[in-house]
């Protein structure tokens, strides 16, 4: 009876798309005030002397590929394979794990230099934008979390399928807002 | 051991308990009103009744009134403080009054934020969950659940900005903005502007969810023929107002957490040292700011357009250039933030542009008087008290507008900036708009609300003494402005010839007061008489639009058949197919008490209504909990409160059967009953 | 109709003309009152004393009468047509009957006018606002003959200290300049927040900051005595932060000059660190010396941590200041 759930169409994925938006915008209040606070290091270290660009490299890989299998999960979920959409959802869990880690250790590394979050406004806004959209990666997996248990516990139901959807879209919507991180923080700090 | 205590209470010491006077009292008040309100519950046995009925409710029209009981509740803490600034400010020459600076600053802090975060925007939430359902044929949110968690966070928030009185600590003494850097950890090493901030997070989270919710029900849940251009104005006006908010209150949360990540991390986003940049605080936060002021009087807007065309009973003019005059208000706020602080030191290019931006929005406000009055123009205009509100509204609108050019020009602004011209401005501007808007609104709507009109003469006391009142209080303002008496003064020298204008601002608070202790009055008759009033048509004031061609008060799936609408004034329309035969042109126009439709019992269908939920209060309770840790810095509180409400928002989603269905047969049975109820 | 019946006719009327006579009463001696009180000498705005307050309130009355265009005529159709369109009046008379048109609207023509017709206010004032704007730009040297006298203020904790840098002398709570010589207020702050430096019967205000240089020039006509202020909320002290501006003839200040340079204080790196405490209330002082560079130092500290190198960013600063002002 649920051949086809077209969960474009949930009333509950509209509100969702107008909740992402407003999340932009803190988004983009964070990174005004990184581009505002970009060269305030008041003596401290700024962000070519401190980013190492293979590390992030490889984080921006793993968000990336990660965003790739959760559209994977998305299809299975569609095509009523719950192994399978289990599997990609482990795997989306395991990279961004992966993202989280490393972002983790550069952040430890940055304090063992002493260059933590009081030492200048730089910092601060550095810590905070990244660390606000590692914040919703962290919710991000928990959801993830949640999901893999949805997908098992409950029917692939109109109301479960549509939660699905919009974690997906949630997770795509970090996507994007790490690749203007890698560009805006990491692409142009590293050259300027 | 005093790092077990660190650790158990935080910040929280015995110090920190009331011990001042007017804290004393408000917590010996708050306290003795908490227990008779419990102790009448228990006799009455209505502690059931008040949680499935009214707390846990996901029905709009209930939030709707608990909103506007909030709201009013709110009105009396912000009220008292104004009357304390007053009374202060009236004393004060030459002598520290009875306050001091600290405390002074403390209570127009707390006036500001909770006349503008919890009465205004209060009021306009109730009304608009009453009456955007109703106005747009739907019969609930799009969102149940989320409305009444978006309520029960903004209560929280409430309660979080009042519990210093009962808790202790101070409240912040910064402004109601908190600029950076006073708000910083710097001048402000207590816990006043914590609570400012973790009251307006949860708060603004409540007011997000609610925009989101109210966004989704107008673009996806009109009923069938209502195109966005046949919306009424109010839901159009609510609609920008709404879209404000989601653009607007996401930089109020990022602005105020940034604040508190400098306050608790000691991060320097804000500081005057270490790179830290003040002026982009004062940027951010009128980001906000301002599109906040239109989130207050956008919707007032619309009301007058329903109360002018109803009372004018014509319909309104213009209608397509009051839809543009409202987007390009709603467009125009985003682009004026600068004009709060010309004296900041931008460039000539840069603060006329801003100047420039805001004359504009006098073009958009110009066409709506100009279309009020022309409603009115060829109409029939009966001057029932929501009539007075507006006439009342165009009088001090068109004096703010005057005043707001003061403002927009910045050679001019260097002038009336941060004195209490600018007080008196905005004040013109919100309780002439907003406050007078909701005065009326909910006068216009009560016998929607309550199925019986309010004392209409009692009504227009108040608005009297309202409107006498507000004059008397703010054209001194205005003056002292001109004397050069900067906002914000706790005291100041008596050379200066302030006190008499202070005084006879005083004098207009004493005024408004009586003001509002007639509405109390009138509330009060009105409900003894309400066996006059009642109204059973559903139609008292031979409305327009959808909400009067239902039942006073409304059953709770709103409409029994889901009407179609065909023009701009369905309701007016219905009505006048009804007196089609025999009209004489110019002649026969529809009288209210005009009778209904009538539908079979066929055209009923099952209908699905959302389950009461108790998760919303749960979850606002947790996301408090957590705020008052983070202000008291009790750090295992704060993580049982973060939890908790992660894991009742996890079981929510768990939870497919948030709504039931009413079967057909007994909505005819309903329907009939209202009807047996009517006619007999 | 029964005679008591016409004489309660008569007697609302007369009630009425009553109570239209009370109100106009009202709202006259309102008038007045307001009139005076904008007419008395203690009210600022209105009496400037130099030609930047002058003109910022001629910019106000221009503004002001700009509006009334609009303003005037629709509060008088406001009144005019809510009184002819009352129902009460077309139920009285029953030729308005014909006049009701529940269907009536302005038309597309008519409401092109409506936006018209604000639109040719707001364009005219404007360019009224564009120009003055950039006439009475804070950053804006005043056009005299005369040398500018510079001044540097630091908004403190809760005082206001003035450096004279040429003369070499500091006062608190206290300024001084010759008449109808331009004055150049450097504007920086130092342990306290965001600042507002005000001086209304001389010009409009404009914020003092840490970290940042804000210009501000002024030139009174004559000599007097005017009241200064700080307009924004900085804390405990605020409401006592004011200082006293007097403007002497050129002889009376260079006396002045000579007897501050006869005060036993002197402002060092130490009295200032005292002075750098919160205080309130603070009583005027005078200092007859001033320790070298100290606004800038002032105004360095918080944009980078002291470092040899900080020269640089002043002479760079200063190049900027120069900048702004040939424009």
């Amino acid at each position: 009876m649920e051949e086809n759930i077209k969960v474009e169409d949930d009333i509950k994925v509209f509100g969702f798309w107008i909740y992402l938006m407003t999340d932009l915008i803190i988004f983009a209040v964070l990174f005004a005030c990184f581009i505002v606070l970009r060269n305030s290091t008041f003596g401290g270290p700024s962000g070519h002397e401190l980013f190492r660009m293979s590390s992030v490299l490889i984080e921006t890989l793993a968000l990336l590929t990660s965003s790739f299998t959760c559209s994977l999960a998305m299809f299975e979920i569609q095509q009523k394979r719950k192994n399978m959409a289990t599997f990609w959802f482990a795997v989306t869990f395991a990279l961004g794990m992966v993202f989280l880690f490393i972002e983790f250790s550069e952040f430890s590394e940055l304090m063992d230099k002493g260059a933590n979050w009081q030492r200048s406004a730089f910092l601060s806004a550095f810590f905070t934008l990244v660390g606000t959209h590692g914040l919703h990666i962290s919710v991000g997996l928990l959801w993830i979390i949640i999901a893999i248990f949805r997908v098992w516990l409950r029917p692939l139901s109109a109301f479960n399928v549509c939660n699905i959807f919009r974690l997906v879209l949630f997770w795509h919507f970090l996507d994007l807002v790490w690749i203007f991180i890698f560009t805006v923080v990491y692409g142009t700090g590293h050259l300027l | 051991m005093e790092n077990m205590e660190k650790f158990i209470f935080g910040k929280l010491t015995l110090d920190a308990l009331p011990h001042l006077w007017y804290t004393i009292g408000a917590t010996a008040s708050i306290l003795l009103m908490g227990i008779v309100f419990a102790i009448i519950l228990t006799k009455t046995k209505l502690w059931g009744w008040l949680w499935h009925e009214w707390l846990t409710s996901t029905d709009p029209k209930k939030i709707g009134t608990m909103y506007l009981i909030f709201a009013a509740l709110m009105f009396f803490r912000g009220l008292i403080d104004a009357g304390m600034i007053w009374i202060q400010q009236a004393m004060a020459a030459d002598s520290t009054g009875y306050l001091s600076a600290d405390h002074f600053q403390q209570i127009f802090t707390s006036h500001g934020d909770i006349m503008v975060f919890f009465v205004t925007m209060g009021i306009f939430f109730g009304l608009m969950n009453w009456i955007i359902p109703l106005q747009i044929g739907a019969r609930d949110l799009a969102y149940p659940f989320v409305n009444s968690l978006g309520f029960w966070l903004t209560v929280a928030g409430g309660i979080l900005i009042n519990l210093f009185f009962v808790v202790g600590g101070d409240f912040a003494n910064t402004g109601w903005l908190a600029p950076a850097p006073l708000s910083e950890l710097e001048f402000n090493p207590g816990v006043g502007v914590d609570y400012l901030i973790w009251s307006l997070q949860l708060s603004g989270l409540g007011s997000l969810l609610a925009g989101i919710n109210f966004i989704v029900t107008i673009i996806k849940e009109r009923a069938p023929g209502m195109t966005l251009m046949k919306m009424p104005l109010f839901v159009w006006t609510s609609l920008c107002g709404m879209l404000l908010i989601i653009t607007a209150f996401p930089v109020l949360t990022a602005t105020t957490l940034l604040l508190w990540l400098d306050r608790f991390f000691g991060m320097h986003f804000f500081t005057t040292g270490f790179g830290g940049n003040q002026m982009m605080y004062f940027n951010l936060i009128w980001m906000w700011g301002h599109p906040e002021v239109y989130i207050l009087v956008l919707p007032a807007f619309g009301l007058y357009s329903e109360i002018v065309a109803t009372f004018s009973q014509k319909k309104i003019a213009g209608y397509t250039s009051m839809v543009i005059a409202a987007l390009s208000i709603t467009a125009l706020s985003y682009l004026v933030w600068l004009h709060h602080f010309f004296t900041m030191g931008a460039g000539a290019d840069v603060n006329s542009f801003f100047g420039i931006v805001t004359m504009l929005i006098a073009i958009p406000s110009g066409v709506q008087v100009f279309n009020w009055i022309l409603t009115m123009y060829k109409g029939k205009v009966i001057f029932a008290s929501p009539m007075y509100w507006f006439m009342g509204f165009v009088a001090t609108f068109m004096l703010g507008g005057m005043t707001g050019v003061f403002m927009a020009s910045p050679p001019a602004d260097f002038q009336v900036h941060n004195s209490l011209f600018l007080i008196a401005h905005f004040h013109t501007m919100i309780v002439g708009v907003a406050l007078f808007g909701s005065f009326a609104g909910i006068t216009y709507w009560f016998p929607k609300i309550m199925g019986f009109t309010l004392n209409e003469r009692l009504g227009k006391y108040a608005f009297w003494l309202w409107l006498i009142g507000f004059f008397v209080s703010f054209i001194p303002l205005y003056l002292l402005g001109f004397k050069g008496a900067t906002r914000r003064l706790d005291h100041y020298a008596a050379s200066t010839d302030w006190q008499p204008l202070y005084i006879t601002a005083a004098i207009g608070f004493i005024i408004i007061t009586c003001g509002i202790l007639m509405q109390i009055y009138q509330l009060i008759v009105s409900i003894k008489e309400r066996k006059l009033h009642l109204d059973t048509t559903g139609d008292p004031w031979n409305g327009r639009t959808l909400e009067w061609s239902t039942t006073s008060p409304p059953p709770h799936y709103n409409f029994a058949v889901i009407p179609t609408v065909s023009g701009r004034d369905p309701f007016w329309e219905m009505k006048l197919q009804g007196v089609q035969k025999g009209r004489r042109p110019g002649k026969d126009y529809p009288q209210k008490n005009y009778p209904e439709k009538e539908y079979s019992e066929k055209e009923y269908k099952d209908i699905l209504l959302p389950k009461n939920t108790a998760m919303g209060i749960y979850i606002s309770a947790f996301a408090f909990v957590f705020g008052f840790a983070v202000v008291w810095h009790i750090l295992w509180l704060a993580t049982i409160g973060l939890v908790g409400t992660i894991v009742c928002v996890i079981i929510i989603s768990f939870d497919e059967h948030r709504e039931y269905i009413l079967p057909a047969a007994e909505v005819a049975q309903n329907e009939a009953s209202i009807k047996s109820l009517v006619q007999g | 109709m029964a005679k008591w019946q016409k004489d309660k006719v008569a007697k609302t009327t007369a009630m009425k003309i009553i109570r239209f006579i009370i109100v106009l009463l009202v709202i006259t001696s309102a008038a007045f009152a307001t009139f005076f009180i904008l007419k008395s000498d203690s009210t600022l705005l209105t009496h400037p004393k130099g030609v930047i307050a002058r003109d910022e309130f001629h910019l106000m009355l221009t503004n002001v009468f700009h509006m009334l265009i609009v303003i005037v005529p629709t509060y008088i159709l406001l009144f005019v047509v809510a009184w002819k369109y009352r129902a009460k009046n077309s139920s009285k008379l029953d030729r308005s009957q014909a006049e009701y048109d529940p269907d009536k609207s302005p038309g597309i023509f008519g409401e092109l006018i409506l936006w018209i017709i604000p639109s040719i206010i707001v364009a005219s004032m404007a360019t009224i606002t564009w120009d003055a704007t950039h006439d009475l730009d804070p950053y804006r040297p005043l056009k005299s003959e005369v040398k500018p006298l510079q001044i540097q203020v630091v908004a403190l904790n809760w005082k206001w200290l003035f450096i004279y840098p040429e003369q070499g002398i500091a006062t608190v709570n206290f300024v001084q300049f010759p008449e109808r010589t331009p004055v150049h207020f450097s504007l920086a702050a130092d342990g306290s927040p965001m600042n507002s430096f005000w001086i209304p019967q001389l010009s409009g205000q404009i914020y003092a900051m840490t970290g940042m240089v804000t210009p501000l020039y002024i030139m009174a006509d004559g000599p007097g005595v005017y009241a200064g202020k700080a307009a924004e909320i900085n804390g405990q002290g605020y409401a006592d932060m004011v200082f006293v501006a007097k403007s002497t003839s050129q002889s009376n200040f260079d006396s002045w000059i000579v007897s501050v340079k006869q005060s036993p204080l002197q402002l060092t790196n130490n009295t200032y660190n005292e002075l750098l405490r919160p205080s309130e209330n603070n009583p005027t002082t005078l200092y007859s010396s001033v320790e070298e560079g100290l606004f800038n130092k002032v105004v360095l500290k918080y944009m980078h941590p002291m470092h040899p190198t900080h020269h640089m960013y002043l002479n760079h600063m200063d190049s900027h200041m120069e900048h702004k002002c040939a424009h």
